[in-house]
């Protein structure tokens, strides 16, 4: 191959190029400025753009979060993961919303957790027992006495007065069950079942009937009656007895039976609608000397809240809330975890089963909330959103302008 | 606010030479005009930048932007095999020969024999202005000549001719 005669071809190629003619457009100058208007005007608009989006983005991280959290799962509110003690004056004003905790304090006063904020509320509650009548109810309760509904909406207690049946001797009376409605205030009376005295313990069903434990009738004297269970509707107040003992969990298969004494147990006692009566080990490495537990309620169909009692040399010493499988699952799914580490010294505590979060098998999944937690912690976790999204959009830009003037 | 008077002079004085390139880049008059009117354009909008030696940045802008504008009308050219038919010999010149073979050449093609041959950049000059490597420039600049010689045997002395 011979190279091309580069004389010839220049030639021939600017004889060519001879044949263009050229008339410039006046326009150009006036289209080229106006361009560059144009793209400074769109610059600057990006500019605001950025800013904008910016300081949007910081305002919704930073506005304070609806709280939900157990895991950011529920945005109705959480159960707290410290539960706190009640303090001041306490509340006439029963609208509060929702709670995720309720509790009797050490001076026998209601306390209602918010479930939205994580504050502890004492409240005056109409007919709530006085403290020598919740004294000498002592040994009579089992469990709570102050139930709070699954969905935190509404609490139930039972009206229990004081009466001197005889010279010098105290005893005790209910008359009727009151159930505050914690979204109005209101609060309404429900009937006793017949023939019925006052409850052993009390809560709520999945379907928002009353649950209480109550002594049936004597059938000698001097041998304790046997323990009943009921349910009450509280809408229409009526009443029937239930199978199972304690806490029954959704479906009524189940149930687990409040303690009925102070003595720790290895094991947790179920009753089921099938006559057996399983019971669920505790981990003996977490309690190797057993603990008192009393059920609360149930976060599904298999999953017992109770609040454990554990004695010097536990895992964790003291009351504190788990979370447990019921022994009629297969073994390979039990679980158990550690609910609530810090709990107040109190009595009758229950809580607002629903916000749980369905377990999704990790141990790292939060299932309470920190409302304790500094907003600032927020703000700098916002900032540092904002500042990485605006230097992503200044590097895009920077790009951008870049192309531009090396490839125009 | 800037002086246009140095644009209106530098159009001018350069602007027919642009023309000329222009019209070897697209072998088209009317592409050609709008070549260089586009390339003054994008050269007023920086003109603040480019005015101590606008030539460079006009003609690398006519470069790129006659590329890109094939880019985009690509999908309406003519299938390869007719395109690498040889042009009718009905033109009575070897310059309409030229011109017509020209016209059937890539833009690249065609870029690339413009600066080398026109222009009489060097390949490692025509490399920096278009943006690519010096051994894309001298690969591109002798299958330009081949399909040249393919199109128009006729030139064969002007472009070389196979041993």
């Amino acid at each position: 191959m011979t190279s091309p005669s580069h004389t010839d071809l220049r030639e021939e190629l600017s004889a060519l190029a001879e044949t263009q003619s050229f008339s410039p457009d006046p326009s150009a100058w006036d289209r080229g400025r106006r361009a560059r208007r144009r793209s400074r005007v769109v610059r600057a608009a990006a500019a605001v753009a950025v800013v904008g989006v910016v300081v949007s983005a910081g305002a919704i991280a930073v506005r304070p979060d609806p709280v939900g959290p157990a895991g950011g799962v529920a945005r109705e509110g959480a159960i707290p993961s410290v539960i706190p003690e009640g303090d001041g004056q306490p509340l006439t004003d029963l609208a509060i919303g929702r709670a995720s905790v309720a509790y009797v304090d050490a001076a026998g006063v209601p306390v209602l957790v918010d479930a939205e904020t994580g504050e502890a509320n004492r409240v005056e509650l109409p007919d709530f027992p006085e403290q020598n009548v919740l004294e000498l109810m002592g040994d009579h309760l089992t469990g709570p006495l102050l139930a709070v509904s699954p969905d935190g909406r509404r609490i139930a207690y039972p009206a229990t007065s004081g009466m001197e049946r005889e010279p010098g001797r105290q005893t005790f009376t209910t008359a009727w069950y009151r159930v505050v409605d914690l979204t109005t205030g209101e609060a309404e009376l429900v009937d006793t079942p017949s023939g019925t005295g006052t409850p052993r313990a009390m809560s709520w069903t999945a379907d928002g009937q009353l649950a209480v434990d109550l002594y049936g009738r004597s059938t000698a004297e001097n041998i304790q009656p046997p323990v009943e269970a009921w349910t009450i509707d509280p809408e229409t107040g009526d009443s029937s007895t239930s199978a199972l003992t304690g806490v029954t969990a959704p479906g009524g298969g189940i149930s687990a039976p409040y303690p009925l004494d102070d003595e720790p147990v290895a094991a947790v006692p179920f009753e089921t609608s099938t006559g057996s009566d399983p019971s669920r080990d505790l981990p003996a490495d977490l309690y190797p000397d057993g603990a008192v537990v009393t059920p609360i309620g149930w976060a599904d169909n298999s999953l017992l809240v109770a609040q454990v009692d554990a004695p010097a040399g536990s895992y964790v010493e003291g009351e504190h809330l788990v979370l447990l499988t019921s022994p009629d699952r297969p073994e390979s799914e039990w679980t158990y975890r550690i609910l609530v580490r810090d709990v107040p010294t109190s009595s009758s505590l229950s809580l607002a089963v629903d916000l749980i979060p369905d377990l999704d098998g990790t141990s790292a999944q939060e299932l309470t909330h920190d409302f304790s937690a500094s907003p600032v912690d927020e703000r700098d976790i916002s900032w540092m959103i904002g500042l990485g999204v605006a230097a992503a959009i200044a590097v895009l830009m920077g790009l951008r302008w870049l192309w531009r003037r090396f490839l125009p | 606010m800037i002086d246009r008077s140095g644009f209106d002079e530098f159009v001018h004085a350069r602007g027919a030479a642009l023309a000329r390139t222009a019209y070897l880049l697209t072998g088209d008059h009317h592409l050609a005009e709008d070549l260089v009117q586009a390339a003054l354009v994008q050269a007023a909008r920086h003109w603040e930048r480019i005015e101590v030696s606008p030539e460079a940045y006009v003609r690398r802008t006519m470069y790129h932007q006659n590329i890109s504008w094939w880019r985009r009308r690509k999908l309406a050219e003519s299938p390869l095999a007719s395109y690498d038919a040889p042009a009718p010999a009905a033109d009575p010149t070897l310059r309409l020969t030229l011109d017509e073979a020209l016209r059937r050449l890539t833009p690249r093609q065609r870029t690339v024999l413009a600066l080398r041959y026109f222009e009489d950049l060097t390949e490692v000059q025509t490399a920096a202005a278009l943006g690519i490597s010096s051994g894309a420039v001298k690969s591109m600049s002798r299958q330009a000549l081949r399909r040249l010689r393919v199109l128009a045997p006729e030139l064969a002395d002007l472009v070389g001719a196979d041993s």
